[in-house]
């Protein structure tokens, strides 16, 4: 349904994304995962079409078989919003504050032809009863600051899938919320895709969050691809050394019987990463070659890139 | 044995901007009659959602607010409300969420560590005052080449790092930590949380750490509170208060915690 194919983004001799490619199945959820400036945000701008004029795209990005890589921004509009649906991480700034929420989500429904006003006003009440607001009916003629940020982010929900779209994107679309109001909102995701059998591509730092939600789990680390994998798998026996890094960092269990590992050194500045592995100059495996030469990918139950995979039976 | 911090009805609330029909101020209780106790050397977490208190706590234990009702006892210090306000503790600091907010950025980081000791009236020598920060910052693993930059060339970790030593450099007794790792990638909250910990083991900090990340409190703290809408709804011992949480809230949080 939507096909990544060596996608790179850069900025003059600034390389952002290193040739990402992945592919997405309807009714299917891809995690990407990723802390700053591991190119996690401009994939889903890159998918919307939203990526600034400045930045450098090359690669294709197929959905339904058609590359809309490129694509002018007359031709980007009809699928943004119809095709694609989003939801951001911050309701407050990305709803419209004088507009009120059912105008705004009748506004796609009519913009791209497929119903009519009168009959938008009803299936905006539809939404917004899907998305779980009660009292749909006066909550459509709620402005945004009326509304809590639980709430908020409902509405954007609603405004995403009212088109029906084939694949929605959220970029970090619980983070901002508490942990109650997230659990809800993922709960509420789930539900939306398995009844409208929509792709979904879930961006979050929060391995935590993407495992409740995520088929398959991308790892990305300063712009290149890490490892790749069903979620179970790539979670439970990680290959790759930055996912182990990772997963070793996260707090479980307590601090009177276990220290945690954390990954030493910095988040890296893009413009100081290695040639080779974005990773090497904190991997504690990293050699010559790693700096100077991007692992090719191995495939076994997870895709994994890297120079100094241990060698399981699997494989 | 008194406990090194007592906490006993602690009270604060704030009047709204507008007053109801007959202009009235209507009042938001922010945290209503709080009490608990640390022991020396231990971690209270505070755990709670947005709006739930946890910073409004924060802020009356350092003393940036003062209490409308109840006491806070720190070892022979105390604040009571209605009393004249002691002004800050000398033995209590502050570490914040945002190291980007945190920093003046126009500052040297060798200023800004220093700038505590400055104001405490320990009055050290120039070269004392030099050498403090300097062992601080290798305290907190930066090496003295820190020490004539500005913030903006620091990441978020190293700024954090930074915070962590300013708030240490007048050798405090309790450090209140309020979200101090949200903020950070997650490779670099371990680094932080580790140093959080080495830091009480060495100078035997009590520390109050506020955070909405229940996997994070659970890790760090001995003890742990949870309040709801400005008031403590549980409290108990870490392992206990995570394996049989007994308020209704608390299991409302614990089943939403996402896990690995």
């Amino acid at each position: 349904m939507l096909e990544i194919d060596r996608l790179t983004i850069s900025f003059r001799d600034l390389t952002i994304l290193r040739g990402l490619s992945f592919a997405l199945e309807r009714g299917e959820t891809l995690g990407i995962v990723g802390e700053s400036g591991s190119g996690k945000t401009v994939t889903a701008l890159s998918i919307m079409g939203l990526l600034p004029g400045w930045l450098r795209m090359e690669g294709a990005i197929r959905l339904n078989g058609r590359n809309i890589a490129g694509l002018s921004e007359p031709n980007l509009c009809a699928l943004r919003g119809r095709r694609i649906g989003m939801v951001f991480q911050e309701p407050m700034t990305a709803l419209n504050p004088v507009k009120r929420v059912g105008d705004q989500i009748a506004e796609g429904l009519v913009l791209h032809g497929v119903m009519d006003r009168n009959a938008a006003r009803g299936e905006v009440v539809r939404l917004l009863a899907r998305v779980g607001l009660d009292r749909p009916e006066q909550r459509a003629r709620s402005f945004p600051h009326e509304l809590s940020g639980g709430q908020r982010q409902r509405v954007m929900i609603a405004m995403a899938i009212a088109c029906r779209p084939d694949v929605l994107i959220a970029d970090e679309p619980t983070s901002a919320l508490d942990v109650t109001v997230q659990a809800e909102i993922l709960a509420l995701l789930r539900e939306i895709r398995d009844e409208t059998g929509m792709a979904m591509l879930m961006i979050s730092h929060d391995l935590a969050v993407i495992s409740r939600i995520a088929d398959r789990v991308l790892v990305l680390y300063g712009g290149s691809p890490m490892e790749m994998g069903p979620t179970q798998a790539l979670l439970g026996a990680p290959r790759q050394p930055y996912t182990q890094g990772l997963l070793a960092a996260i707090p479980r269990g307590t601090a009177r019987t276990t220290r945690l590992s954390p990954i030493p050194g910095q988040v890296p500045d893009l413009r100081s990463l290695p040639a080779g592995c974005p990773f090497a100059n904190r991997c504690p495996k990293a050699d010559a070659l790693c700096a100077r030469q991007t692992p090719p990918p191995d495939q076994a139950i997870t895709r994994a890139w890297c120079h100094h995979l241990e060698r399981g039976g699997a494989s | 044995m008194t406990p090194f911090l007592k906490v006993e009805k602690l009270a604060r609330h704030y009047s709204l901007p507008s007053g109801d029909f007959w202009g009235r101020r209507q009042r938001f209780v922010a945290l209503e009659e709080a009490s608990f106790e640390v022991e020396e050397g231990k971690i209270l977490g505070v755990v709670g959602e947005s709006g739930s208190g946890k910073s409004t706590l924060a802020r009356l234990l350092v003393g940036l607010e003062p209490p409308d009702g109840g006491s806070i006892r720190l070892a022979e210090q105390s604040v009571v409300a209605g009393e004249a306000h002691p002004g800050p503790l000398s033995d209590v600091q502050m570490v914040f969420q945002d190291p980007f907010g945190s920093l003046d950025p126009r500052m040297r980081i060798g200023d800004s560590i220093a700038e505590p000791l400055d104001h405490s009236g320990l009055s050290p020598s120039a070269e004392e005052r030099t050498a403090r920060v300097l062992a601080m910052l290798e305290r907190v693993g930066l090496g003295s080449g820190a020490l004539r930059r500005f913030p903006h060339q620091f990441s978020g970790g190293q700024r954090q790092r930074i915070a962590i030593a300013r708030a240490l450099i007048t050798r405090p007794r309790l450090l209140v930590a309020d979200e101090p790792v949200s903020a950070l990638d997650v490779s670099i909250q371990a680094q932080i949380l580790n140093l959080l910990l080495d830091i009480r083991a060495e100078f035997g900090l009590t520390m109050v750490f506020i955070s909405h990340d229940l996997g994070i409190v659970r890790y760090i703290a001995d003890r742990v509170i949870v309040m709801q809408g400005g008031r403590i709804v549980e409290e108990g011992d870490t392992e206990t208060l995570f394996a049989l949480p007994r308020h209704a809230y608390t299991r409302r949080l614990l089943s939403a915690m996402p896990r690995l």
